[in-house]
C-alpha cells in the first residue's frame, strides 16, 4: 500500500513542477514511509511513496516496461499476480521484479485497459503511455483505494488523498455545496463528487483516459442483481457450499500474498471471527488479532472477542478507548478523513492502526464488506419490515411488527411505540427507489437545520437524493426491493465512509495496509446474484454466512444480535475533559468566519451539550455534534490552513528519481 | 411455484425460528415470510395461529393459497 500523485501538464506548458511534486509526495509520506521515487519527463510527473509489502528489494516506483515507454505509479495490491505472470509469461512477456506493480504493466501491453477486468485486487493507479501521449488511471472496483484529482492552470494535479492535491496553492479551497449535501443526506460524499469544490474523486470500477487535454472516466465494472425470482441457484446448501469457497480462497489470497506478516481486526462479529477462522484454520500460519474496547459498556464487544481469540489460540491484542481518547485524537482523524463525518467511530480505529503499527505488523485483514454485501445492516432488516407495513397501510396488525426490531436494545421499539411508528411509518411508497433509506436519509439532514441560510440556499441548488435514484441500473425496478436497498448502501456509505474515512484512511495514518477478503469480486459478484432470502431470510441477516461456517464459528457468535460498531459521540467532546479545541472551534468568530453552519444556532445548540455533558442526547443530536466538529475542523485544516501547519516534511528516502527534464529547463 | 420448491423454502424458515405458536411477534414475522418469499399478500385475519401457528400449518397455508390462484 502506498501514496500516489501526479502532475501532467495539458497544454504543452513548462514541465512539472520538479518541488511541488515532491511536496505532494510529502504529504503522502504516512501512506509509504519505507521510500519513495518519482518520474519525470516534460509533460508529466509521477510520485510515489512505498510502504513495501511485495517484493522488498525490487518493488521500487515508478516503474517501467522494458524500453521506458511505459511508466506508472500504483497503490495498492493485485492479489491474482502470480496466474497473472503465468499467463502473460506464455504470452512472452519477461519480468525484472516479484512485484504485482511490474504484472499491471505487462497487463496493460497486452489486453490493454481490458486488463482491469482481469485483476482481482484493490488498486489506485496511474500509467503514462510515452508512445500514445496518454495517461490511464484506474481504481478498483468497490473504491478500496482512493484517487482524486483536479485541473487547475492547464494542468492536472492527482493524488492518493486531497491534502497532497492542496499542496499547489494555486487549487482553489472551498467547501461544494454539493459535495455537502451528499454528506449532510448519504454520510457521504458520492464519486466524483467531494467535499471540495473543484476536487473530484475517480469513481469506483471506473478508469478514466487523459489524451489530448481531454479526460474521459468510463466504468469497467459495475455493481448488478438479477430479476428477483431469476437468480441462478436457488438451493440454500449449494449456495451456502459456493459461498465458503469463494470466502476461503479470497481470505488465503488476502492472507498469503505478503512478504510480510499479515494480522486480522476481531471485533467480535460474525464477519472478523469469520475470516480470522478461515485464516487459523486453513492458511496453518500463525494468528496475530487486534481489538479495540470500550471503556464505556454499551460499545464494548469484549467477551465475544475473548471467546473467539480463545478459540483460535490467536496471539491477541487490545486496547480500551474513553470518550477522552476520542476527543483527544479527533483533529487527526478528521486531518485524515479530509470530509466531514457524522460519528466518532472512525477514531477507535485511527488508534486501533497504530497500535498494530507499534507492534511490528503493517497489513491486517478485516472483515469490511460483509455487512453489505450480505444485507448485515440493520438498515435492510427496518427496510423489510417497512416494506411489510407498506403492502397494507390500513391493516391494524402490520405496525405491530416493530417490535421485532432491536428487543435487546435499551431504546427498543416496543418502548417508544409512537415513535417508532411516526418514524419509520413515514415514506412508505412502494414505487420509491429511495424507500429502503428514507428514515436514514430523513435523520440525517435534520444536521441541515443548524445551516447558515446561504449555504443551505446554495446546497439547495442540487437534489442529490433525485440525482443519486436517476443513477440506479436500468432494470433496478425488477430487482429485489433489498438488492436495491444493497445498491445504494454500496454506492454511498460503503465507499464513501466505511472503506475510506473508516477504512483506508484510518489505516493508512499509521501506515497500515487493510486487506478485505469479503470484497473480493468474485465473492461480491456471486454474493449479488443469490436470491435476496439467502442473505435476509425474513429478519435473519447474513443467512446464508452462518450457515456456510456455522462449522468453525461458535453459535454465540453467529447467533447474537447484530451490534453496529458505534463509539461514544457527543460524549467525547463535552466531558471533564472538554478538549481545548472545541471551545475554539465553536466560537461564534470561526462559525462566522467559515459561514457553514449558524453561529446562533450552533450556540444555542451546544450550550445544550455543555449542559448534559453530552450524555443522554437522541441519535440526531448526536450526529450534529459530530457533524459540526468535523466540518469546523475540515475548514480548519485545509481552507483556512493549507496543511503546512501540520508540518510539511519531505518524501521518505531513499528517493529514486528518474529525471528526463535539466534543471535548465525549469 | 412448486409444491417442493415451496416446502423447501418454509425449510430454510424452519431451520432459523421455532413454531410462532400464538405468539403476536413471531406470528407477524412468519407473514412477512410469507409474503416476501412467495409473494403472496396476506390479509390481517390470515396473520393467525391457525394459518401461521407451525411450520407445518404455514406449508399448508401457503401451497392452499397457491391452489387458488
Amino acid at each position: 500500500m502506498c501514496g500516489i500523485c501526479g502532475i501532467i501538464n495539458l497544454d504543452g506548458g513548462p514541465p512539472p513542477d520538479k518541488n511541488l511534486l515532491l511536496k505532494m509526495m510529502g504529504r503522502l509520506r504516512h501512506r509509504g514511509p519505507d521510500s519513495s521515487g518519482y518520474y519525470r519527463d516534460d509533460q508529466v510527473g509521477l510520485g510515489h511513496t512505498r510502504l513495501s509489502i511485495i517484493d522488498l528489494e525490487m518493488g521500487s516506483q515508478p516503474l517501467c516496461n522494458e524500453d521506458g515507454t511505459l511508466w506508472i505509479t500504483f497503490n495498492g495490491e493485485i492479489f491474482n499476480y502470480v496466474e497473472l505472470g503465468k499467463e502473460l509469461s506464455g504470452c512472452g512477456h519477461q519480468f525484472r521484479t516479484r512485484s504485482d506493480t511490474e504484472i499491471i504493466i505487462h497487463a496493460y501491453e497486452q489486453w490493454g485497459v481490458n486488463c482491469f477486468e482481469r485483476f482481482n485486487g484493490q488498486w489506485a493507479l496511474a500509467l503514462w503511455d510515452t508512445r500514445e501521449k496518454k495517461v490511464i488511471f484506474s481504481r478498483d472496483r468497490l473504491g478500496i483505494r482512493p484517487l482524486y484529482y483536479t485541473f487547475c492552470n492547464n494542468k492536472i494535479l492527482f493524488a492518493s488523498e486531497i491534502k497532497a492535491i492542496f499542496a499547489d496553492q494555486e487549487v482553489l479551497r472551498s467547501l461544494d455545496p454539493a459535495g455537502m449535501a451528499e454528506i449532510f443526506s448519504f454520510w457521504s460524499p458520492v464519486a466524483p463528487r467531494t467535499a471540495f469544490r473543484g476536487v473530484y474523486e475517480l469513481q469506483p470500477g471506473h478508469y478514466a483516459i487523459l489524451k489530448d487535454g481531454c479526460f474521459e472516466a468510463r466504468p469497467y465494472w459495475s455493481i448488478r442483481f438479477p430479476m428477483a425470482g431469476h437468480e441462478t441457484c436457488q438451493s440454500e446448501s449449494k449456495n451456502a457450499e459456493y459461498l465458503r469457497e469463494l470466502l476461503i480462497d479470497a481470505s488465503r489470497l488476502r492472507f498469503t500474498r505478503s512478504d510480510v506478516p499479515v494480522g486480522a481486526y476481531l471485533s467480535g462479529g460474525i464477519d472478523s471471527s469469520i475470516t480470522s477462522a478461515i485464516v487459523s484454520k486453513y492458511t496453518g500460519s500463525p494468528l496475530k488479532t487486534y481489538s479495540i474496547r470500550f471503556m464505556d459498556k454499551e460499545f464494548d464487544e469484549g467477551p465475544f472477542q475473548h471467546e473467539m481469540v480463545k478459540r483460535l489460540g490467536a496471539d491477541h491484542r487490545d486496547f480500551k478507548i474513553s470518550n477522552e481518547d476520542i476527543g483527544r485524537v479527533f483533529p487527526d482523524v478528521i486531518w485524515h478523513t479530509e470530509r466531514p463525518i457524522l460519528r466518532t467511530a472512525p477514531a477507535p480505529l485511527y488508534l486501533l492502526s497504530k497500535l498494530v503499527r507499534e507492534s511490528g505488523y503493517k497489513v491486517v485483514v478485516t472483515g469490511e464488506g460483509a455487512d453489505e454485501v450480505l444485507a448485515g445492516y440493520d438498515l435492510f432488516r427496518e427496510a423489510k419490515v417497512r416494506l411489510f407495513m407498506a403492502r397494507d397501510r390500513g391493516s391494524a396488525k402490520r405496525m405491530n411488527i416493530l417490535f421485532n426490531l432491536y428487543p435487546w436494545m435499551v431504546r427498543t421499539p416496543g418502548k417508544a411505540p409512537a415513535f417508532a411508528r411516526s418514524f419509520f411509518g413515514r415514506d412508505l411508497d412502494l414505487s420509491d427507489s429511495g424507500f429502503s433509506h428514507r428514515p436514514r436519509w430523513n435523520t440525517t439532514s435534520a444536521i441541515r437545520q443548524l445551516l447558515d441560510d446561504d449555504f443551505q440556499k446554495e446546497m439547495e441548488g442540487v437534489d442529490v437524493e433525485q440525482e443519486l435514484l436517476s443513477s440506479l441500473p436500468e432494470g433496478h425496478q425488477e430487482w429485489d426491493p433489498i438488492c436495491r436497498a444493497q445498491w445504494l448502501e454500496m454506492v454511498t456509505l460503503l465507499s464513501g465512509y466505511i472503506l475510506s474515512a473508516q477504512g483506508d484512511r484510518m489505516l493508512m495514518a499509521n501506515s497500515v495496509e487493510g486487506r478485505f477478503p469479503f470484497l473480493d469480486y468474485r465473492f461480491v459478484d456471486y454474493a449479488n446474484q443469490l436470491p435476496a432470502r439467502h442473505k435476509l431470510l425474513a429478519l435473519d441477516e447474513k443467512h446464508l454466512l452462518k450457515i456456510a461456517f456455522s462449522d468453525i464459528v461458535p453459535q454465540s457468535i453467529l447467533q447474537r444480535p447484530k451490534q453496529p460498531y458505534r463509539a461514544p459521540d457527543a460524549a467525547s467532546f463535552f466531558n471533564a475533559d472538554n478538549p481545548d479545541w472545541v471551545d475554539d472551534l465553536l466560537s461564534e468568530y470561526m462559525l462566522k468566519k467559515a459561514a457553514v453552519f449558524s453561529p446562533k444556532a450552533v450556540v444555542s445548540f451546544t450550550e445544550k451539550c455543555r449542559r448534559v455533558k453530552g450524555l443522554g442526547m437522541s441519535n440526531t443530536d448526536n450526529m450534529r455534534v459530530v457533524a459540526i466538529l468535523s466540518t469546523m475542523l475540515v475548514y480548519h485544516h485545509f481552507i483556512e490552513n493549507d496543511g503546512e501547519g501540520r508540518g510539511d516534511m519531505p518524501p521518505p528516502g531513499p528517493v529514486t528519481v528518474i529525471d528526463h527534464v535539466s534543471d535548465s529547463g525549469l | 411455484m412448486k409444491p417442493q420448491d415451496i416446502l423447501d423454502r418454509i425449510d430454510e424458515f424452519r431451520n432459523i425460528r421455532t413454531d410462532p405458536g400464538s405468539d403476536e411477534a413471531k406470528l407477524l414475522e412468519a407473514a412477512l415470510f410469507v409474503e416476501d418469499v412467495f409473494g403472496l399478500r396476506l390479509t390481517d385475519d390470515e396473520i393467525c395461529e391457525r394459518n401461521l401457528g407451525t411450520h407445518q400449518s404455514t406449508a399448508q397455508f401457503v401451497l392452499k393459497k397457491f391452489e387458488a390462484r
